[in-house]
């Protein structure tokens, strides 16, 4: 199985969920539509307003001009589905909706210093949950492919390729191939999609009776609520 | 050789699927308005009820609004609030909500009314739900697809056993700290990611010498060093919590069977980590933040280091590299959050505001209690009005100007009591330096930062 589309860059490293998404924009209910608030800040310069209005329930652009500095506005990187990132991405708040932000990525490429990390462990996971790869490689190799995407898209765009049987990823030209790391667990789930949440579910259930009993009354309990009368 | 309370707690816990995954049963699953609409979406879509509502409780907190008005800000958190109120409604979830005044931060309101518990497991979509881990419970912050899992099936599915780490401070803190220079201490040696993949154990004799709030603020910013789980082994402070009648506690079932129960859980003395930190807690000074990231943390002797490549409207909210820490101005102060927004936070900064005897010399000043009983003991000692006698406002509870996805933003810099200085994080025009309650009421009365050892030297305390 192969994961093919074309990359962009955000290269800041510590970048956290509050940038990928500002808290403001938490409020939907609903599952779709915050691909348009990712990187807010970055992507959209400070004449660009985005309220709530009572009418329309959501939240809407009064006016829109694009940051022409930030790499994710590039004219050669639209619609691109892989994102190359750097250290610590996807730090600070656990709201999943930073993902919800980034679906329109099939792939986010991390990559950090040795002995560093390339993602946030609550960010990282709750891309697995929406099927979104999140592919570690050596800073070395990111330095590269960093390198020829500098050269190559002043030209064009630039088609990746995931290979996840061989664990490889590469630009579709050949200019670029490298490994990558995916915990073992990641990979499984990501190739079995929400059938893996189904399949646990029904293991879980001859479990249930142990998940009740299992620590003899240390568990809260709110229906026995013994003093809740104010 | 020893373990960890961490990995007994576990152990107790661990559920084995196939293929070598895992489950973790989940005792307390803390759910609130932002991050919870979308998982009962999916059950509902999937046709599947909630597992345990038994073990779920509902607070609003994060968007609520704290200016005293009992309507919601716009109709967009009305909606988040109505959507969290129908899903309880339905599901029969205990709902500590505005609908009934007992609304206030997820991470101060659960230990308050005894649903924290030592030697359980406690989730929540919510990074800070490390805070719990002080009582001596597994606890870590979510995405909502696990709050998802946990509704269905009252665990967190495909789990893995986090590293572990320690975090030992010993010695006498001096008398002008508190919990959160110790925190901030660590993280200026530490870092914004020392403990990705892991779960920190907080202890020494400095730690253990702390007050449960005091634990709570250490545990509470665990996610600020990129760990999930913080903790602290149950003693006698962590029983006397327990020793007053809670909604959801009565104090006459601490019976020693239960105190043995949680202590025989704590960490073995030859339990071994993958990293440990070391501290000697004479070396902490008053901390403040600055910057864009925990990783730029000083002491009041300290000065501002250059912050790079960073792509953005407001860098020049910033002051100038070199700035010494007493010589930032700050136009706003903001006391609060589940980092320091108990009874002792406001007791402290009080007392600070009490000795000066002064009027705020910024432009506003917010006192934003964790929960109804917070807001209620301040009153009842008069803190109230030693907050607005010095100009600050007095507010309800909520998550407030900590994340600013409610009318509580601030323009400019300010000195807080929360927990992340992100650019934007307290209002998109904010700048926020991280220090804590009584420093911040320092600020306020001064408009700078001031030591607090030589103004409690000069008020003879």
């Amino acid at each position: 199985m192969n994961l093919t589309g074309n990359i962009t860059r955000f290269l800041e490293s510590n970048t956290d969920t509050d940038v990928i998404i500002p808290a403001r924009f938490l409020k939907r209910t609903a599952l779709d539509g915050f691909e348009q608030f990712a990187f807010f800040e970055k992507k959209y310069d400070a004449s660009t307003v985005c309220e709530p209005t009572i009418e329309a329930k959501d939240y809407v652009f009064d006016s829109v001009s694009h940051n022409p500095a930030c790499p994710l506005n590039h004219p050669n990187c639209k619609d691109a589905t892989f994102l190359l990132t750097w250290e610590n991405f996807g730090c600070g708040s656990s709201r999943e909706h930073a993902v919800y932000a980034l679906r329109n990525f099939k792939v986010i490429i991390g990559s950090a210093p040795e002995g560093k990390s390339a993602f946030a462990d609550i960010f990282r996971d709750n891309c697995r949950q929406n099927l979104i790869w999140t592919p570690v490689i050596s800073p070395e190799d990111h330095t590269r492919l960093k390198e020829v995407l500098e050269t190559e898209l002043e030209n064009s765009s630039v088609d990746m390729v995931l290979d996840v049987a061989a664990s490889t990823l590469a630009t579709k030209s050949g200019s670029f191939s490298c490994s990558f790391d995916l915990p073992e667990h990641h990979r499984n789930y990501l190739l079995a999609g929400l059938d893996a949440f189904e399949k646990a579910r029904q293991e879980i259930s001859s479990h249930l009776h142990k998940i009740e009993d299992w620590e003899g009354g240390n568990a809260p309990v709110l229906s026995s609520s013994p003093n809740a009368s104010r | 050789m020893g373990i960890t309370r961490f990995q007994k707690v576990e152990k107790r816990h661990l559920i084995e699927l196939g293929e070598g995954r895992l489950a973790l049963a989940v005792g307390l699953h803390i759910i609130h308005e932002v991050t919870s609409s979308q998982a009962f979406a999916a059950l509902e879509k999937m046709d599947i009820p909630v597992h345990r509502p038994q073990n779920t409780f509902a607070v609003t907190d994060h968007v609520v609004n704290t200016g005293g008005k009992s309507d919601p800000n716009d109709l967009m958190d009305e909606i988040l609030i109505k959507t969290l109120e129908d899903n309880c409604s339905k599901h029969d979830i205990t709902l500590y909500g505005q609908h009934n005044g007992l609304q206030g931060v997820c991470h101060v309101v659960a230990p308050e009314v005894g649903l924290t518990r030592p030697n359980t497991t406690i989730f929540c979509g919510d990074s800070h739900t490390s805070t719990h881990g002080a009582f001596g419970a597994i606890a870590a912050g979510i995405g909502t697809s696990n709050v998802r899992d946990i509704l269905a099936t009252g665990s967190l599915l495909n789990y893995t056993s986090p590293r572990q780490l320690k975090v030992e401070v010993n010695g006498d803190l001096a008398s002008h700290l508190s919990a959160k220079d110790i925190i901030l201490y660590v993280l200026s040696k530490v870092g914004n990611e020392w403990a990705t993949g892991g779960a920190v154990f907080f202890t020494g004799d400095t730690i253990r010498n702390l007050s449960m709030e005091g634990r709570m603020t250490i545990c509470n910013m665990t996610i600020e060093m990129g760990g999930r789980f913080g903790y602290c082994d149950v003693d006698e402070t962590t029983f006397s919590w327990y020793e007053k009648n809670r909604d959801f506690f009565s104090s006459g079932d601490l019976t020693e069977e239960l105190k043995q129960d949680w202590v025989s859980l704590n960490t073995d003395a030859d339990a071994t980590y993958d990293d440990e930190l070391i501290i000697d807690a004479a070396d902490i000074q008053q901390m403040v933040s600055y910057g864009l990231t925990l990783n730029e943390i000083m002491p009041i002797s300290g000065k501002t280091t250059e912050i790079g490549g960073v792509l953005g409207a407001r860098a020049h909210l910033e002051v100038p590299e070199g700035t010494p820490a007493s010589e930032i101005a700050f136009d706003h102060a903001f006391i609060g959050s589940c980092t320091n927004g108990r009874l002792e936070d406001f007791e402290a900064a009080a007392n600070v505001i009490r000795l000066h005897g002064g009027k705020i010399r910024i432009k506003s000043a917010l006192a934003v209690p964790g929960s109804i009983e917070v807001k209620r003991d301040c009153e009842e000692r008069g803190l109230d009005k030693v907050f607005t006698k010095a100009g600050f406002e007095w507010r309800d509870p909520g998550c407030s100007s900590c994340l600013a996805m409610n009318p509580d933003k601030f323009d400019g810099r300010v000195a807080s009591s929360t927990n992340r200085n992100f650019p934007g994080r307290q209002g998109p025009k904010s700048r926020t330096y991280l220090m804590s309650p009584e420093s911040v009421a320092l600020c306020a009365l001064e408009g700078k930062m001031i030591d607090l050892k030589s103004f409690y030297d000069s008020k003879g305390e």
